[in-house]
């Protein structure tokens, strides 16, 4: 059986990752308990771990240092990585939206929108965004706590990730528009995909064939 | 003194690598019949070997001509400048015309990507001839390069871009939609494509052929997979197509390394029927690339069809340097140590390299000892000492540098070996 090197995520897709690689036969479990291990392997079906940051795995699979990984649908947009994506893996699931404050959002039209200012995580997805409809952004790209931005004056507007809505809720904020749904891909180095065909369409099929399963498992 | 990010300089050893395959390529396109051609780095932006490129216009290196204040660009692509030479200073001369190069492009690359700005290719332009004889030579000799290399498991990707174009022309999707939609194909991200396609005003029909598409991937056995689909003409022109190069790659014995992947579509603006690409393991991005796109000689007011290749040698290096796979690393073989009055050091050196073998002479006075250390760091393969106490005016030494052992002999007999 021909070697691979699988990127699992740190962080909240973690734990989903590894039920779904369990129903294949592959045991990534050991990254849930021993939080500093970093890489892995597992021997009688040759595979080889490595837990990196969400945000870093498409970079790793891309240039192949990993065959297979889970990335979030928002960091590959972010990243326009080349990469494949041939699942759609349904947990994680989030939106990414631009949002406003209320008392802004009462008397603002944004069809007259030529110039605004936004903070995000998301510097690309976000002028891709404003550039399809013609308006002009200032991005102010930060790293966390997003939904401050408007509440101190740094920006009028932001782009995030929403889950649940309650800290947009929480500092006053409501949607303008959904950008975009985000939820965990599985994704595969484009030369490993035919290298090693029949290794990795095995574990892709295995994946399809079992994901409604730990789906319901996770819920 | 800074090197430009993106730029690099090649030392000893990597530049005898480079140099090496860069030989390898040009001797295998010279025995499959094709002729070298040499165009220039440089064209005027807009122009020929700049345009009708591969690559995108936003990433070309521009600057301005001194005297006449155009602007000239480094060209991005090197297809297009054979393509101009073939069709402007070979007008006259018979097809089909085989072609074959090696040199730069220059592509901007964004900071801080890893990725090189000049990218050194080799490659070869078959024009004149349009059939599936022709593709299929192409993707022959691309196989051909690899093992010429000596890279194991490499599978070269073969598709046929009309057979997308069928599918899509049963469609109202306008030319934007059909760029994102091919986007999606290309990463095979079934989930959008079904996000795009729900809800969509389309043609049943259209719509589960669209969804097949990324999973039209695999051996031979894909072409039947897609005839099981209600298609137009257009798409099963380009599966008879398709099949009729398989049918001959399995004549050229190279169908253990052929796959198909009817969702490669990324040349969409440039290929016009089969388009294939060559992966190595360990290197995430094609190695070589290349495919049919019989419209672009009507741009330089040829009608010629024409196939073609390109090598990206750069990667071909770092799949070399991390597999170790072996190369003539063109070492220098002699150093010459003399530490007599009479130079006798030339003539031994001028014998050497007459016999086709390398020399240089250690030209400045220190001790043996040190002359050897310093050979040993140039890693250079024997030092020959002569001129020394205790050794006649016909003898020399020879040291082989990596063991130590030293060998007396007369320098007669050691130039007769």
């Amino acid at each position: 059986m021909e070697n691979i090197t699988i990127a699992i995520p740190k962080g909240r897709n973690l734990k989903p990752t590894v039920k779904l690689f369990q129903t294949i036969g592959i045991d990534a479990s050991i990254f849930l308990t021993d939080t500093r291990k970093l890489l892995a392997s597992q021997e009688n079906m040759n595979v080889n771990f490595m837990v990196v940051r969400d945000t870093d795995i498409p970079t790793y699979v891309e240039y192949g240092a990993a065959d297979i990984g889970i990335s979030g649908k928002d960091v590959l947009l972010e990243k326009e990585t080349n990469v494949y994506e041939p699942i759609d893996l349904k947990f994680g699931y989030c939106r990414m939206v631009l949002a406003e404050p209320e008392d802004l959002r009462l008397h603002d039209d944004p069809s007259t929108w030529t110039h605004v200012r936004v903070a995000t995580k998301y510097p690309n997805i976000t002028e891709k965004y404003f550039k399809n409809k013609g308006i002009e952004v200032d991005i102010i790209k930060l790293y966390g706590s997003i939904e401050i931005a408007p509440l101190v004056g740094l920006s009028e507007r932001i782009v995030d990730l929403v889950s649940t809505g309650d800290t947009m809720k929480a500092n006053r904020l409501v949607e303008v528009d959904e950008i975009a749904k985000i939820s965990a891909r599985l994704v595969v180095n484009r030369a490993s995909l035919k290298t090693k065909h029949e290794r990795i369409n095995g574990i892709i099929e295995g994946v399809r064939a079992n994901l409604d399963a730990v789906l319901k498992e996770l819920e | 003194m800074k090197t430009v990010k993106g730029f690099r300089t090649y030392l000893f050893e990597e530049s005898a690598r480079k140099r090496w395959v860069e030989r390898r390529l040009i001797d295998l396109f010279l025995r499959w019949g094709f002729r070298e051609i040499i165009p220039p780095p440089v064209e005027y932006d807009n122009s020929v070997g700049t345009k009708n490129s591969a690559s995108d216009d936003s990433k070309r290196f521009r600057f301005t001509e001194p005297g006449s204040g155009k602007i000239l660009a480094l060209r991005s692509d090197i297809t297009p400048q054979i393509i101009r030479t073939a069709s402007v200073y070979m007008k006259e001369m018979p097809r089909p015309l085989r072609l074959c190069y090696t040199g730069s492009v220059f592509r901007y690359a964004e900071p801080r990507s890893g990725k090189q700005q000049e990218i050194f290719q080799g490659g070869v332009e078959l024009i004149g001839l349009d059939s599936p004889e022709a593709d299929a030579e192409m993707i022959t000799i691309a196989a051909q390069v690899f093992k010429e290399i000596g890279l194991e498991g490499f599978k070269m990707t073969v598709s046929q871009i009309d057979f997308f174009r069928g599918i899509v022309a049963d469609t109202s999707l306008s030319d934007e939609e059909i760029t994102s939609l091919k986007e999606m194909i290309v990463k095979k991200d079934v989930a959008a494509i079904g996000d795009f396609l729900a809800g969509r005003d389309m043609d049943d029909n259209a719509k589960k052929n669209i969804l097949a598409i990324p999973n039209l991937f695999g051996g031979q056995e894909v072409i039947a997979k897609a005839r099981a689909l209600r298609l137009n003409e257009t798409s099963l022109k380009a599966l008879e197509n398709l099949e009729n190069v398989i049918n001959i790659l399995n004549k050229y014995g190279v169908e253990d390394s052929i796959m198909i992947d009817l969702g490669e579509i990324s040349g969409l603006g440039y290929y016009t029927g089969i388009s294939f690409d060559g992966f190595v393991k360990g290197v995430g991005y094609e190695v070589c690339g290349g495919g049919r796109y019989d419209k672009l000689p009507g741009a330089y007011g040829d009608a010629s069809p024409a196939v073609g290749f390109a090598v990206d040698i750069g990667a071909v290096l770092e799949v070399m340097d991390r597999g170790n796979i072996p190369f003539e690393n063109g070492k220098v073989s002699y150093i010459i140590i003399d530490s007599g009055k009479d130079r006798m050091g030339i003539e031994l050196a001028k014998a050497i390299r007459a016999k086709g073998k390398s020399a240089a002479r250690d030209i400045i006075k220190r001790d043996k000892k040190e002359s050897l250390n310093y050979a040993r760091k140039m890693n250079i393969d024997k030092g020959l000492i002569i001129g020394t106490d205790g050794l006649e005016k016909d003898e020399l030494i020879e040291v082989d540098l990596e063991s130590g052992v030293e060998r007396k002999l007369k320098i007669e007999e050691f130039l007769c070996r």
